[in-house]
């Protein structure tokens, strides 16, 4: 799914315009925000843990290849088989290929945002394939056509009346008829739905929050239980994964747990913690045939190549969008991509371009909250800069935004010119706005005047207030 | 005012200090210019001004003229050397010059040393009085329940906290109000109010919302490209909220009309 | 192919580390010593703080002496008047099931009442359980009934994650498919940010501890 970034302007206008959307995301400051900050304040350690799980995650990746050879050797030891994937196109193919192999006609999907950044659904259904989300908020936003609107939450800008208008709609033919509005009984009918599909399915989809080199493991957190029943009743298991999933050991994997759920979620830890490897064992019970890892590139090689670098730490937990004065303004749909907020304007310029996601690097004021909570320390609004540097010398900065820095530049520079200019300029304007003290409109700054006013200078610059007082002295 | 710091200089020799005024105070507001003056002559501090300065360079590096920028630190690094302290009224500027000049000259040998060297001298004025010179203030009044906005870059790069707060506790008269959702982003940005209008509006919004749930008659920060941002919002609501910097009311200059509002009317 | 195109954009992009290649050795080693980080210090005895948090996670908990008194603990969480048809992890298979009783021995069935399973630990940092895949203990049984029951001996509960890695042998022969730190029931809040339970797993948890 490439970015329509686009058009973030005119879509956060609607964003800003959208009460039901605006409520929804004022929920997310009452909930999560207020719950993580109980949970960090109740953690003295918290600060030594984003430390600890920084560092894990620079040291795997500055032996990235390392780690990920020692990741496949374990999988394939224990059954499993490791597929690498350049780009979405080859991942995509790879997932195909093995529903093809299978005869699979019910492809189940646990919660996995590469698979959506890679656009898998919409290449199983071309095959004719039936897909189905089996987290609550993913199979939510699936009936409904549309994409997430956040990370961990996917349904946070739907209104629970326009969840129960979803399932009337759709749930005729599982026979729930009537219209429902209680949000246990619109679970229950996911629940019903959805377990008779975890048997059906050929082929069971997930993600990794972590891949465990010591192990061969895949790991997942969740609180619905799904994850686990996509990968155990399926025939075959495929796990999507990011390269930059892979930590070490076993403990790395406690370490950054102990961030994860805090920072997501505000818990101490999720009802479920996963450590999936490899295909039934011979004694087993239960527990899929086949076991596959698709490895995704994506440009996360791109990014370890360079300044980008601290992105890779990303362990998906959301709390960046959560503290995003933006994002908490427009929400996620109006950053056009698989990932929003903070992260997602960093992800997404990296992934699909910066002619792609221009604008996400620009839509932010660097207030620098997402890089205070963030649970492993990635300086994104250095990031964002970096990128706005990027797009400035491989010139996607044109017109105004360009050449009112660059005047402004040049003027800087010759302080004589400037303070003289400046002088006379104010004077003016001080003297237009004495009696009001504002000014109401302003030409070239409607941005600015459309709704605020502008305080009027005093009349004089600071250095000709000074050098007047000097030569008084 | 008395001094509890120690300062470079010695035990006798009053602190040198260059005066950074910023773009935004020379243009909008010298008022706050001069209030900084008076806080660091009374604290015993001999001020200067160098003329050779206009801006810090944030514009130019948050926009991505990265080459600008370098341009213009070089030019602050050379007005500023030789002094034994640099203090502006702005978290933002100071925050530049003290985190991103080194790293932004860090590929210059000679270049990068003296940033690291001027970035050490480098202070914002509230932190500046109370971290170094500990100072405590004397016989200022302003009667008034106050509120306070934290400005993002100061708080988060140059840890300013306590700080103005420790400073305004000296002010008599004065109530300390504290707004909710202080350390939230009032949505200036610098381009980014002119660039993502709706979005600043929104966000600037709040913070007006904020401001009156705490009933206070004065908003008072460090950083006025903020001011300038939620003082243009509260006049365009007609709100009567007064809106001054921090150093403006502990220099006892806060008598005058405030950020947005006319010259007095006569009594 | 895509797996060495991949391989050598990682190593190009890390070609200003030291060594020409990763030092083997030297990471082998970490991954022996599997370094430990910063855990949640607390103090006291690991029992009273595994089941004040459990109980915080919505676990329901009870203690018995022994295994003999399972049956009984077994039949009072369902309706007097209901002959129990339940799904049992073969560790339990000893402990003398009524014969009147329908047991299912084998994986998880889609329709599930209640299943009973024997944990491999618990960790009082969290108030969590852990289970680990087999022949006497299939994965579905944790997720598919409505009330799942967890039998845990007291003795099995450990401080940390850390504790319960150390424990477990990780070699290809030994590890299991699937390892279940679990943590209360299932939930969700996708609908309007309502915490609901059940979502897709199960709606209660029973832990019967047994101490000793």
């Amino acid at each position: 799914m490439g970015a329509r970034a686009h058009g973030f302007r005119d879509r956060a206008s609607e964003a800003l315009a959208d009460a039901n959307l605006q409520r929804s995301i004022a929920s997310l400051k009452d909930g999560f925000v207020a719950a993580r900050a109980r949970a960090v304040a109740e953690l003295p350690e918290f600060e030594a843990m984003r430390e600890a799980g920084a560092a894990i995650k620079d040291h795997t990746l500055a032996n990235l290849d390392h780690y990920l050879l020692r990741y496949e050797a374990e999988v394939v030891k224990r059954g499993g088989h490791v597929h690498w994937a350049n780009d979405a196109e080859e991942a995509c193919r790879i997932v195909r290929d093995i529903c093809h192999r299978v005869g699979a006609k019910t492809v189940t999907k646990g919660k996995s945002m590469v698979s959506e950044e890679i656009g898998l659904n919409a290449a199983l259904e071309a095959d004719g394939l039936e897909v189905l989300e089996t987290d609550a908020g993913e199979y939510i936003v699936q009936l409904a056509k549309e994409a997430p609107s956040h990370i961990v939450m996917p349904t946070i800008h739907k209104t629970t009346r326009q969840i129960a208008d979803l399932f009337h709609e759709h749930h005729q033919r599982y026979g729930f008829t009537e219209r429902v509005e209680d949000a246990a009984e619109l679970i229950g009918q996911v629940r019903s739905v959805l377990r008779s599909k975890f048997f059906a399915a050929d082929v069971g989809v997930t993600g990794a929050n972590f891949l465990v080199a010591e192990t061969g493991s895949n790991v997942i957190v969740t609180n619905e239980g799904n994850g686990d029943l996509t990968s155990t009743l399926a025939r075959v298991h495929i796990v999507t994964a990011g390269i930059e999933k892979v930590v070490p050991t076993l403990n790395d994997t406690a370490v950054l747990l102990r961030l994860l759920a805090r920072s997501a979620l505000g818990m101490d830890v999720t009802s479920y913690v996963t450590y999936a490897t490899g295909p039934r064992r011979p004694d087993d019970l239960d527990g899929p045939e086949e076991y596959h890892v698709v490895l995704i590139d994506n440009g996360r090689t791109k990014m370890l190549a360079g300044a980008i670098r601290p992105m890779l730490r990303c362990i998906r937990c959301g709390a960046c969008m959560n503290h995003c004065p933006v994002y908490l303004s427009v929400g996620g749909h109006a950053y056009g991509g698989v990932y929003p907020g903070p992260m997602g304007a960093v992800l997404m310029p990296m992934i699909s371009g910066h002619d792609k996601a221009q604008e996400l690097p620009h839509a932010c004021t660097l207030n620098g909250r997402c890089q205070q909570v963030c649970p492993v320390k990635i300086p994104l609004p250095d990031l964002l800069r970096r990128l706005r540097h990027e797009q400035w010398e491989e010139g996607f900065i044109r017109g105004k935004s360009r050449w009112g820095i660059t005047a402004w530049a040049w003027l800087a520079t010759r302080p004589v010119l400037y303070h003289r200019l400046t002088k006379l300029i104010v004077a003016l304007a001080g003297l237009a706005g004495r009696s009001r003290g504002r000014f109401h409109r302003l030409p070239l700054a409607s941005g600015w005047t459309d709704d605020r006013d502008m305080p009027a200078p005093q009349a004089t610059t600071f250095h000709a207030a000074w050098a007047k007082a000097k030569r008084q002295r | 005012m008395t001094l509890t710091g120690s300062t470079r200089g010695g035990e006798t020799a009053r602190p040198r200090v260059a005066l950074f005024v910023t773009c935004l105070v020379d243009l909008f507001r010298p008022s706050i210019g001069f209030a900084a003056v008076k806080l660091l002559e009374d604290a015993g501090c001999i001020v200067e001004v160098p003329q050779m300065q206009v801006c810090c360079g944030q514009p130019a590096y948050n926009s991505g003229d990265t080459e600008a920028a370098r341009r213009i630190a070089r030019q602050v690094i050379a007005t500023f050397s030789g002094f034994d302290y640099v203090v502006g009224p702005s978290g933002s500027c100071m925050a530049t010059i003290r985190n991103d000049y080194p790293e932004m000259l860090s590929g210059e040998a000679e270049w990068r040393d003296r940033a690291k060297a001027l970035a050490e001298q480098s202070y914002e004025l509230m932190s500046f009085l109370t971290d170094v010179l500990g100072v405590h203030l004397d016989g200022v009044t302003y009667p008034g329940k106050v509120t306070y906005h934290d400005s993002c870059a100061g708080l988060r790069t140059l840890a300013i906290k306590a700080q103005p707060r420790q400073l305004l506790a000296d002010v008599d008269g004065l109530e300390l109000c504290e707004l909710q959702d202080a350390e939230t982003c009032c949505g200036f940005g610098g381009t980014f109010c002119v660039k993502y209008p709706d979005i600043s509006i929104k966000m600037v919004s709040d913070k007006v919302g904020n401001i009156e749930m705490t009933g206070a008659d004065t908003l008072l920060g460090g950083d006025i490209g903020c001011l300038l941002n939620i003082a243009g919002r509260l006049r365009r609501l007609g709100k009567p909220t007064r809106v001054f910097h921090a150093a403006e009311v502990l220099a006892g200059m806060a008598s005058g009309p405030g950020i947005g509002d006319p010259k007095a009317e006569k009594a | 192919m895509g797996r060495e195109e991949i391989l050598a954009r990682i190593r190009s992009a890390l070609s200003d580390r030291p060594h020409a290649q990763a030092d083997n050795a030297a990471l082998d080693e970490r991954m022996a010593m599997r370094p430990a980080g910063p855990a949640v210090h607390f103090d006291g005895d690991l029992l009273p703080r595994f089941i004040a948090k459990s109980l915080a996670n919505h676990f329901t908990l009870e203690r018995i002496a022994s295994m003999q008194l399972l049956v009984p603990a077994i039949r009072a969480l369902l309706p007097a008047d209901e002959t129990p048809d339940i799904s049992v992890a073969q560790a339990l298979d000893h402990v003398g099931w009524p014969p009147e009783w329908t047991i299912n021995r084998g994986a998880g069935r889609p329709v599930e009442r209640l299943s009973v399973t024997l944990a491999y630990a618990g960790i009082a940092e969290t108030g969590s359980i852990v289970m680990r895949s087999g022949a006497d203990s299939p994965t579905t049984l944790n997720f598919l009934p409505d009330l799942h029951v967890v039998v845990l001996h007291a003795s099995d509960v450990v401080r940390y994650p850390e504790d319960v890695w150390r424990r477990m042998d990780v070699s290809a022969a030994a590890w299991p498919r699937s390892v279940n730190v679990i943590s209360g029931p299932s939930r969700t809040a996708d609908v309007g940010g309502t915490i609901v339970r059940p979502a897709h797993g199960p709606k209660s948890v029973q832990l019967i501890i047994i101490d000793d």
